[in-house]
C-alpha cells in the first residue's frame, strides 16, 4: 500500500511540472503587463519601467520561471506585491472554508444519495422510484444558481432558518459554522445526489 | 434504554450547539456596522493607487489638512487655523490640538509636510499644486508654511479635494516610502483604526472605533466638520453576487449595500425594513476615452467625428435604465456644479451622423479596425461598449470590439503597442463627479503628452489654459478659463463625457445618519437595535 501511495506520489511530479510551466507561460504570455496593472492608473512610464525592474519582469522568461520556481520549491510563495501578505498566508486562509465545503458537500452527497438509491432501487417501477429518479434528472438539469437561489429564498428568506450568506470558521462557534454551511454546500451536493443516487439504484439492481 | 441514552445524549448536543449560535459576549456588546462595499479592499495605500475603494479605505483611517463641504466649501479639518499673506504666496498653517496617530504619537507638522510631498508626487492636482510650492519650512511641532514662487488658488483646493487621490496625512516614517512603492504600516489619525489582523482579502476588512481621536466641534457637512465614531466596529463584507447582497440586506444579516445595481433598486424599494440612502448627489460621469497616439485618433478631426456621433441618452438607458438615476448633460464640468457650462456644445452629443461621416472623409479616415476595449465584469460598465460600438458603426467606423474583464482592460490601457500588436484604440469608464470639477483636477484633460494619463494627448494650448486656470484665483474669471476649455477640448477632445448617472445605496432602516458625500463614509453613521 505504501509502495502504491508513494509511486502515485512520484506520478504526480511531471503533472505539477508541465502545469507549472504552462500557468507560469500563460500568465507571462498573454497580453498585459503585470507592471503596469501594479503600478496603478496614474503611473508614469518611468514608474512602470522601475517596478519591472525591481521585480526582474525585464529579464529574459526562462531566467524568471528558474527564480520562481526556486522559490516555490523552498517553500516561498512570495509576497503579494497586491495586498502586501505573504501568498502562502492568502491561499491557507482559503484552505479551511475550502475544505469545510467539500466535506459537507461530500457528506450531504452520500448520506442523502445511497439511501434514495436503495430505497428506488428496493422499489422499482413504483411512484417511489420514478420519484427519485425525477429528482436525479432535474438534479443534474438545474442550473447550481438557480437551486442556491431557492434554497435561499426558503429557508433564509422565507422561513428565516438560515444565513444568507457568509462563512464562520469554526473556531468562532460550531452552532455559526454549521448554520453557514449547510445551504451553499446542499446547493452543491444536488448534483452529486442526483448520480450517486442513479448508481446506488443500478448496483443493487 | 438505548434510545434514552441516545436522545439525552442528542439533547445535550442540542443545547451546547445552540449556545455557540450566539457570538461572544464582548462581540455583543459592540455595535457593528456590516457593509457591502463597491469592492474588495485589495491596495490599501491612498496615494498609491487612485481606486475609489481604497480612497474610502483611507477616509476611515486616515484625516485631513482640509476638506470639502456640503457646499462644496473647502474648511479646515486636522488644521485649526491658517493665515495666507497678503501677497499670496505664503500659507501658515497650525494644526488642532490632541491630534494622535494611532499608535499614540502626537501628529506633527513634519508628518504633514512628508504628507504633502508623497501626495504632491504623484496625484495629478497634487503635482500642479506642487509646480507652484517653493518650500515648506517647518515653524514648530503644530506649524508649518507653504511657500509659493507664484500666487495659485490651488493650495487650499487641493488639499481640501474630496476624491483620489486625497492628501491623506500619515506619518513621517511611512509618508517618506517612495510614491511608486505602497507603504506597508497602516498608522492613520482618524476616527477608525484598520484591523490589519483581520483584514481578509477577499472576504472583509475591518476598522475599529479609535477611542483618542478628537473631532472637531461643528457638525458633519460633506468631508468637513466632525467626524465622530458612532459604531464601535465597521466590517467591509465582501458579497460579490449582488443578489445574495439584496437578501441579505434585507434578512439584516448585512446593513448597508454601497452600490446595488439598479435593476434590484425596486426590489429594495418595496422592502419594509430598507431604505435608499442618497449619500452621492452629485454622481458620477461616463467617459470614453480615446488613444491619441494610435491612428486614426491622433488625427483630431476623427475624434471630433464622434462628438458628433455619440449621444449620452443611449449610453444611460443601456446601463442604468431609470431615468430618475441618470442625466443628460453636455456640461464637460459635470451639471450643477459652479463650472457647469454648455459653451461649444451646440450639435454635438446629438447622433448626427451625416456630420460625422463628413469629417471622417474629410480627415481620410481609411478604415483602419479601431480596437475597443469591452469590461465585461462590471456591472456599471458592461453595457457601454456595445452602445459605442453600434455609434461608431453608424459613423462610418470599422470596430474590433474585445471582450475582457476590467483588469484586462486597465492592463491593456497602459500599453503603448500599436492596437494591432496588444494595444488599443479606446475604451469606456466612470468618474466619480468629485474628481472632474474643474479643468485641473479632470485627470481626462491632462494633454501633457507623455506624461498624461493612458491615451496621451498632447495640446499645449490646453495645457497653458490649465496652468492660467491653476494661477487664477478669481472664480468669475476661473469659469471663464474653463469655458475656454472646454471650447479648446471641442477642437481637440481628449475624450468623450457620455452623461451623469447616480447610485443610491441601501440601507436598513434602523441605521441612520449617513453623510452626504462624494465620498461613502461611515463617522456620524449610528444604528439601533439589531
Amino acid at each position: 500500500m505504501l509502495a502504491y501511495i508513494g509511486r502515485r506520489l512520484l506520478a504526480t511530479i511531471p503533472v505539477m511540472a508541465v502545469v507549472a510551466v504552462l500557468v507560469f507561460s500563460m500568465l507571462r504570455l498573454t497580453p498585459g503587463d503585470p507592471a503596469a496593472i501594479i503600478a496603478g492608473a496614474a503611473a508614469n512610464s518611468q514608474d512602470i519601467i522601475d517596478i519591472r525592474q525591481k521585480l526582474g519582469l525585464d529579464r529574459p522568461i526562462v531566467e524568471q520561471f528558474a527564480i520562481w520556481i526556486g522559490h516555490v520549491l523552498s517553500g516561498d510563495f512570495g509576497e503579494s506585491f497586491f495586498f502586501k501578505k505573504q501568498v502562502a498566508d492568502l491561499i491557507l486562509d482559503r484552505v479551511g472554508p475550502t475544505l469545510a465545503l467539500a466535506t459537507f458537500t461530500m457528506v450531504w452527497s452520500v448520506l442523502i444519495a445511497v439511501p434514495l438509491g436503495v430505497i428506488a432501487a428496493n422499489r422499482q417501477g413504483t411512484w417511489v422510484d420514478r420519484l427519485v429518479m425525477g429528482f436525479s434528472v432535474l438534479g443534474f438539469s438545474v442550473p447550481v444558481f438557480v437551486i442556491g437561489y431557492t434554497l435561499v429564498y426558503v429557508f433564509s428568506i422565507r422561513l428565516n432558518w438560515l444565513p444568507v450568506q457568509g462563512y464562520q470558521p469554526i473556531a468562532e462557534g460550531l452552532g455559526g459554522f454549521l448554520q453557514r454551511l449547510i445551504l451553499p454546500s446542499l446547493t452543491l451536493s444536488v448534483i452529486y445526489i442526483a448520480l450517486i443516487a442513479r448508481i446506488a439504484r443500478t448496483s443493487i439492481l | 434504554m438505548l434510545n434514552r441514552r441516545f436522545f439525552h445524549a442528542a439533547f445535550l448536543v442540542a443545547i451546547a450547539a445552540a449556545a455557540t449560535l450566539l457570538p461572544p459576549a464582548d462581540v455583543r456588546a459592540q455595535s457593528v456596522l456590516r457593509v457591502v462595499k463597491h469592492s474588495d479592499l485589495k491596495i490599501v495605500d491612498p496615494i498609491w493607487t487612485t481606486a475609489y475603494i481604497t480612497r474610502d479605505h483611507g477616509y476611515m483611517i486616515y484625516d485631513t489638512l482640509f476638506a470639502t463641504d456640503a457646499n462644496n466649501q473647502i474648511r479646515p479639518q486636522m488644521v485649526d487655523k491658517f493665515d495666507i499673506s497678503p501677497d499670496k504666496l505664503t500659507y501658515t498653517m497650525t494644526l488642532r490640538d490632541g491630534l494622535l496617530w494611532h499608535d499614540g504619537n502626537t501628529v506633527t507638522a513634519a508628518d504633514c509636510v512628508a504628507s504633502i510631498k508623497r501626495w504632491g508626487a504623484k496625484d495629478a492636482m497634487g503635482q500642479k499644486m506642487m509646480s507652484f510650492v517653493k518650500e515648506m519650512p517647518i515653524v514648530d511641532a503644530k506649524t508649518f508654511k507653504i511657500i509659493l514662487s507664484a500666487p495659485t488658488g490651488l493650495v487650499l483646493t487641493a488639499l481640501g479635494k474630496p476624491s483620489s487621490a486625497v492628501p491623506f496625512m500619515m506619518p513621517k516614517r511611512v509618508a517618506e516610502t517612495s510614491p511608486s512603492e505602497q507603504i506597508s504600516d497602516y498608522t492613520g489619525s482618524g476616527p477608525f483604526v484598520f484591523k490589519k489582523d483581520e483584514w481578509k482579502p477577499g472576504d472583509k476588512a475591518v476598522y475599529v472605533k479609535f477611542d483618542k481621536y478628537k473631532p472637531r466641534a461643528e457638525p458633519p457637512s460633506g468631508l468637513a466638520g466632525g467626524k465622530v465614531a458612532k459604531v464601535d466596529r465597521v466590517e467591509w463584507r465582501v458579497v460579490a453576487d449582488q443578489q445574495t447582497a439584496v437578501n441579505a440586506l434585507i434578512q439584516g444579516e448585512i446593513d448597508f449595500i454601497e452600490q446595488p445595481s439598479h435593476d434590484l433598486l425596486p426590489i429594495l424599494r418595496n422592502e419594509g425594513n430598507v431604505k435608499l440612502v442618497d449619500w452621492n448627489p452629485l454622481g458620477n460621469q461616463y467617459a470614453f476615452r480615446f488613444n491619441t497616439t494610435a491612428k486614426p485618433f491622433d488625427n483630431a478631426k476623427v475624434r471630433q467625428a464622434l462628438l458628433y456621433a455619440f449621444n449620452q441618452q443611449d449610453f444611460l438607458q443601456a446601463v442604468v435604465g431609470d431615468k430618475q438615476y441618470y442625466k443628460v448633460c453636455k456640461a464637460l464640468f459635470v451639471c450643477g456644479t459652479p463650472l457647469a457650462s454648455d459653451k461649444g456644445m451646440d450639435g454635438l452629443l446629438e447622433s448626427n451622423f451625416t456630420k460625422a461621416q463628413a469629417l471622417l472623409k474629410e480627415a481620410g479616415y481609411d478604415g483602419t479596425p479601431i480596437v475597443l476595449l469591452h469590461s465585461t465584469d462590471l456591472q456599471v460598465l458592461t453595457n457601454l461598449a456595445p452602445v459605442a460600438k453600434s455609434l461608431m458603426e453608424k459613423a462610418g467606423f470599422k470596430v474590433d470590439m474585445q471582450d475582457m474583464d476590467w483588469q484586462s482592460v486597465v492592463a491593456r490601457r497602459a500599453k503603448k503597442d500599436p492596437p494591432s500588436q496588444g494595444g488599443w484604440h479606446a475604451f469606456l469608464t466612470s468618474w466619480v463627479s468629485a474628481d472632474i470639477l474643474n479643468p485641473v483636477s479632470t485627470a481626462f484633460l491632462n494633454a501633457s503628452c507623455d506624461k498624461a494619463l493612458f491615451g496621451w494627448p498632447c495640446d499645449m494650448e490646453i495645457e497653458k489654459l490649465r496652468d492660467d486656470f491653476a494661477r487664477e484665483t478669481d472664480p468669475a474669471k476661473q469659469k471663464a478659463i474653463a469655458e475656454a476649455v472646454q471650447l479648446r477640448w471641442t477642437q481637440y477632445p481628449t475624450h468623450i463625457h457620455l452623461g451623469q448617472w447616480y447610485q443610491p445605496g441601501a440601507s436598513r432602516k434602523n441605521v441612520d445618519g449617513y453623510v452626504v458625500a462624494p465620498a461613502s463614509v461611515f463617522w456620524n453613521i449610528s444604528k439601533t437595535g439589531k
